[in-house]
């Protein structure tokens, strides 16, 4: 019981404080620079990002879990402004100038990336239970940030809080516009960082944002480009991993111990989705099976002597460019060979052991370096 | 030439001048997050700007219908989000079905549909009484703004993270808010309003 109730309180911590949604995640950051300019407006603000949040979380994971992740997030989109409506219409009756100030800050609160990211990130993979302790938390950590922030830009920007005035010697305006926000909610992260560091110096609220790919550069073809990993929402890929995420998986199967039984596959690696992955592979062996095309314009008997001749001009030779894009396309072949390799294993069970007979023979320190060392077709 | 002027003036209104991103905040999460994986960029942009035009256009085709012109904010709001919805939905199924799109190219589209960039540009449109061209600029030049914005966090993001000399709790988002801040300022500077300081 009392393990449980730390369990809970580590819980709404990492939720509302050390990664706050704003400070530490840089989610939901436009409703926050660009409306909460005073205290009223930042209650408004408060009050439907949090209605929003916690309804939408819930849902998500009662509901929408069911549902595809590519459809989820357009309903989210749906439910945030049929959310929104609703509070929208109460708060423009009893303040009505402050919901005229919110311009229209409040209805692109329905596509608040705080609600994607929250529900993607925690509610559809977990239980009734921690999602809702998650769904108050981060909603009481978003509400706080706003609430400061706009209470601090109203006395700075306007002299005035809760529309009483201060009767300040200095106002300064500039922090009314995004400009300010940003700058008020920089000071008041480094705040917040600097007593969590404090007072839990195991807490890394840094790791929140990640910048571990700020170096990439942003130029490439565009198909790499396209074919880029990209999970904001941490989601498990079924269809095809990346090569990163197989060699990391071979390196496991390689260190892992001999007695381990195998992993389960994940629930989407069913039998269907492992023999379609033989289909494919079997479909690849045939097409590089296959001779290559003759060029066009030229006859069969041409494009054999072309093919067999020796390779004895240099000046011939492919240019170092096109030379670097067939090995990278070798490589990434040789790659889809080995995850194929996978999929037949996991089929037709074929034991760890013989994969470790294999691996043993190579040094260890090799094994976790080069993780296709033991797995050569 | 009065087309093109109009196409022009909006969209150079909407990443430059009126910049969406720091002198409105619009997107502010998006491009902040995003300039931290480059990678994402132009792929990202790209359908950024494809749901900001497109979207920005249907949304004003359909303020031509007196009904729609003169209902309230709340009505507007669900309009323009059922606009990206059906937008987003058809696009999801030429991608899925068409170009055999992988589970990332997907997930892209979810992120560059459903943010506030992108729904700000109807809004701004229908606030400032656009015409067809003008709306065609506006989501445009959203795009472009989005470009901006993450080349220039980018790289403020490059020089911060070699920085030794940041503080300890000032390292990580507080460092990157205030580096935007400057930005904002700077790009504020552009719209020519006052700061009454």
């Amino acid at each position: 019981m009392h393990d449980r109730g730390k369990e809970l309180l580590k819980g709404i911590r990492d939720s509302a404080v050390v990664k706050n949604p704003v400070l530490f995640e840089a989610i939901g950051l436009a409703p926050v620079a660009a409306m909460a300019v005073s205290l009223k407006s930042a209650i408004i603000l408060a009050v439907v990002s949090c209605a929003e949040l916690v309804i939408i979380e819930l849902l998500a994971c009662l509901v929408l879990k069911r549902i595809k992740s590519y459809f989820r997030v357009a309903v989210y989109a749906v439910l945030g402004v049929l959310i929104n409506i609703p509070i929208f219409m109460l708060f423009e009756r009893f303040a009505p100038n402050e919901t005229q100030n919110a311009g229209i800050f409040l209805p692109l609160l329905a596509v608040n990336s705080l609600v994607a990211l929250h529900c993607e990130r925690f509610a559809v993979k977990n239980p009734f239970g921690k999602t809702f302790v998650d769904a108050v938390s981060a909603s009481a950590g978003y509400a706080l940030v706003v609430l400061l922030v706009g209470t601090a830009r109203e006395i700075l920007g306007s002299g005035t809080i809760y529309s009483v005035d201060l009767k300040l010697p200095v106002q300064l305006p500039g922090f009314l516009y995004p400009f300010g926000g940003l700058l008020l909610l920089g000071f008041l992260a480094a705040g917040v960082k600097a007593l969590i560091l404090h007072r839990h110096p195991d807490a890394h609220p840094e790791q929140a944002f990640d910048m571990r790919e700020i170096s990439q550069s942003h130029v490439g073809k565009l198909r790499n480009l396209l074919d880029a990993d990209f999970n904001p929402y941490d989601e498990e890929e079924t269809a095809a991993p990346a090569p990163r995420a197989r060699a990391e998986k071979r390196r496991k199967t390689h260190d892992a111990p001999a007695v381990e039984p195998p992993a389960q596959a994940p629930e989407a690696e069913t039998a269907e989705t492992t023999e379609r992955r033989t289909k494919n592979a079997e479909k690849k062996m045939k097409k590089r099976a296959k001779p290559e095309k003759t060029p066009r314009g030229k006859s069969a008997k041409a494009a054999s002597k072309q093919a067999d001749a020796p390779k004895q001009n240099a000046s011939e030779q492919p240019p170092q460019r096109t030379r670097r894009t067939e090995t990278a396309d070798y490589l990434s072949e040789f790659d889809e060979i080995l995850s194929e390799l996978d999929a037949y294993r996991e089929k037709y069970g074929m034991p760890d052991g013989a994969d470790k007979a294999d691996g043993a023979q190579t040094p260890a320190s090799g094994g976790a370096e080069d993780p296709k060392g033991g797995e050569k077709p | 030439m009065s087309i093109l002027g109009s196409l022009f003036s909006a969209a150079l209104y909407a990443c430059l001048f009126q910049n969406l991103i720091f002198s409105g905040g619009y997107g502010a999460d998006e491009a902040i997050r995003m300039a931290a994986k480059p990678k994402q960029l132009f792929p990202l942009t790209i359908f950024i700007m494809y749901f900001s035009t497109l979207g920005s256009l249907i949304c004003v085709l359909l303020e031509q219908i007196a009904a729609v012109r003169n209902s309230n904010v709340f009505w507007h709001a669900l309009l323009f989000v059922g606009v990206l919805v059906v937008l987003y939905l058809v696009t999801l199924l030429v991608v899925l079905l068409f170009f055999r799109a992988k589970p990332r190219t997907v997930r892209r589209l979810g992120v560059a549909a459903f943010n506030t960039l992108v729904l700000a540009v109807p809004f701004i449109n229908y606030r400032a009484a656009f015409g067809v061209f003008e709306a065609i600029g506006a989501g445009i030049g959203a795009g472009f703004a989005f470009v901006i914005a993450v080349l220039l966090i980018n790289f403020g993001l490059r020089a911060l993270d070699k920085n030794e000399q940041i503080p300890k709790s000032f390292k990580g988002t507080p460092a990157v808010f205030i580096y935007v801040s400057i930005l904002a300022l700077a790009f504020t500077g552009l719209t020519g309003t006052g700061l009454g300081v």
